[in-house]
């Protein structure tokens, strides 16, 4: 198995996703998760023209992953500020993450290092909103069919991928060296996270 | 992740542990305002005829007898009142309230009406508690669809045996016409709708009391083999 091969199974696990949430639509089309189809077929997207940037380009991606860092944290954090009580901490990740974002870019330019802060910087904002989401959770009643609850999954998904990945990713440059293991560790984040969201869309299939 | 699924099965749990335990309590609730309504019917029937031998003696001029009824019946309906409220009374106060109701029926039935109650040696019929209003309505069932349909005078016996640990059985046995006959008699009258309606009183308070951790009630009701009769018997067990 090679570098190329975990770059399909990726883009198949999106793919499968983006797939499962466009035939449960009509379930959620009403809830706050209503534009989730148009953010997996964005990542879907993002993936093809990544691996269009550098099997057929030759270049770096970077601007790329730049375009989906922000459209894809901002998206959470948006989605958060609906679906928390307390609307505040979305509001301000989202404020504080923009911020960052603009004057990161202008001070650091699209090629500098400015998308590894980002994404740092969009990873514990996403964890902080995730955990207060679970906090929240566990205090109300709704904690009893926490199975079969969509946004449990999709923050179960975005914890475990991010928390698997955040420390990984503050570690790159030290372990640069062990690539081959580093994408199949993150493949297999993205495996579980695209895998939870699945599953937020198959609990909501009625029980025959 | 492990960590997360246990947290929130254990704190689902505990909510569904909680909300059993309020809805068991509700229930509880819910057992005691249903016994305390089933307690509190006093058959109308009972009262009507009652009132109506009131009446009768009054327009012969019996002033004595009617007097004496009078207070007898007054007597009665305010141990009625008074137990109704109660979730138990002692054997000596069920059968108090029984000799009350059984002497007022004998002098409505001018005298062909016979009863004996007698309690077991074994029985401390002062501590030992019954729910309330159990025996009253059988008894009165006894009276109305056994006694009432025979010719001749008729005998009630009411007798209460000791059968250990909290434990004992309440038989009442008439020589009326027995269960068939007054079944028959019941369907060509208009007192079906009463019998059955003091019944289902009956069983719906039999089941209440046993769905409760307190009292576990069985109830039979069968014909007399030795002579023509209905015989009622109830085993109480306090949990």
């Amino acid at each position: 198995m090679d570098i190329d091969s975990f770059r399909i199974i990726r883009f198949a696990t999106i793919a499968i996703t983006f797939i499962v949430s466009i035939i449960y639509w009509q379930r959620y089309k009403h809830s706050q998760q209503r534009y989730f189809p148009v953010y997996m077929g964005f990542v879907l997207l993002i993936e093809c023209l990544a691996t269009i940037n550098v099997r057929f380009w030759h270049s770096n991606p970077t601007h790329i992953y730049l375009i989906y860092t922000n459209i894809s944290v901002l998206y959470f954090l948006n989605w958060f500020k609906l679906i928390l009580e307390r609307a505040i901490l979305p509001l301000l990740s989202m404020i504080t993450f923009l911020v960052f974002s603009t004057l990161g870019t202008i001070s650091l330019g699209i090629s500098g290092g400015i998308l590894h802060s980002l994404v740092s910087a969009g990873s514990i904002l996403i964890l902080v909103n995730s955990f207060a989401y679970f906090m929240e959770l566990l205090r109300s009643n709704e904690v009893i069919r926490f199975l079969r609850l969509q946004q449990f999954w999709i923050v179960a998904g975005l914890v475990l991928f991010y928390i698997g990945f955040f420390p990984v990713h503050i570690l790159q440059p030290y372990v640069s060296q062990n690539k081959f293991w580093i994408t199949l560790f993150i493949t297999i984040l993205n495996v579980l996270q695209y895998g939870f969201f699945t599953i937020s869309f198959l609990c909501l299939k009625r029980k025959s | 992740m492990i960590a997360l699924f246990v947290v929130f099965s254990q704190k689902k749990n505990k909510i569904i542990e909680t909300n059993l335990l309020k809805e068991l309590e509700l229930m509880r609730q819910r057992h005691s305002v249903e016994l305390n309504a089933l307690r509190s019917q006093m058959n109308p029937h009972f009262v009507y005829n009652s009132l109506n031998a009131i009446q009768y003696y009054i327009q012969r001029n019996e002033v004595e007898l009617s007097e004496n009824y009078l207070v007898k019946f007054s007597k009665l309906v305010r141990l009625f009142f008074e137990f109704s409220r109660r979730k138990y009374i002692t054997i000596t106060e069920e059968v108090g309230l029984l000799e009350h109701y059984l002497s007022l029926e004998k002098m409505r039935f001018e005298e062909k009406l016979n009863f004996t109650i007698e309690i077991d040696d074994n029985l401390d019929a002062d501590s030992l508690i019954i729910p309330s209003m159990m025996l009253q309505p059988i008894v009165e069932n006894s009276v109305n669809h056994g006694i009432f349909h025979k010719k001749g005078s008729g005998m009630i016996n009411v007798t209460f045996t000791g059968l250990g640990n909290h434990t004992f059985k309440v038989t009442i046995a008439d020589d009326g016409v027995g269960l068939r006959k007054a079944g028959e008699i019941a369907a060509a009258t208009y007192s079906q709708k009463s019998k059955s309606h003091s019944s289902d009183v009956l069983q719906e308070r039999i089941d209440l009391l046993n769905q409760s951790e307190d009292w576990l009630v069985q109830y039979e009701i069968f014909e007399r083999e030795d002579t023509q009769g209905t015989i009622v018997e109830l085993i109480f067990e306090q949990k």
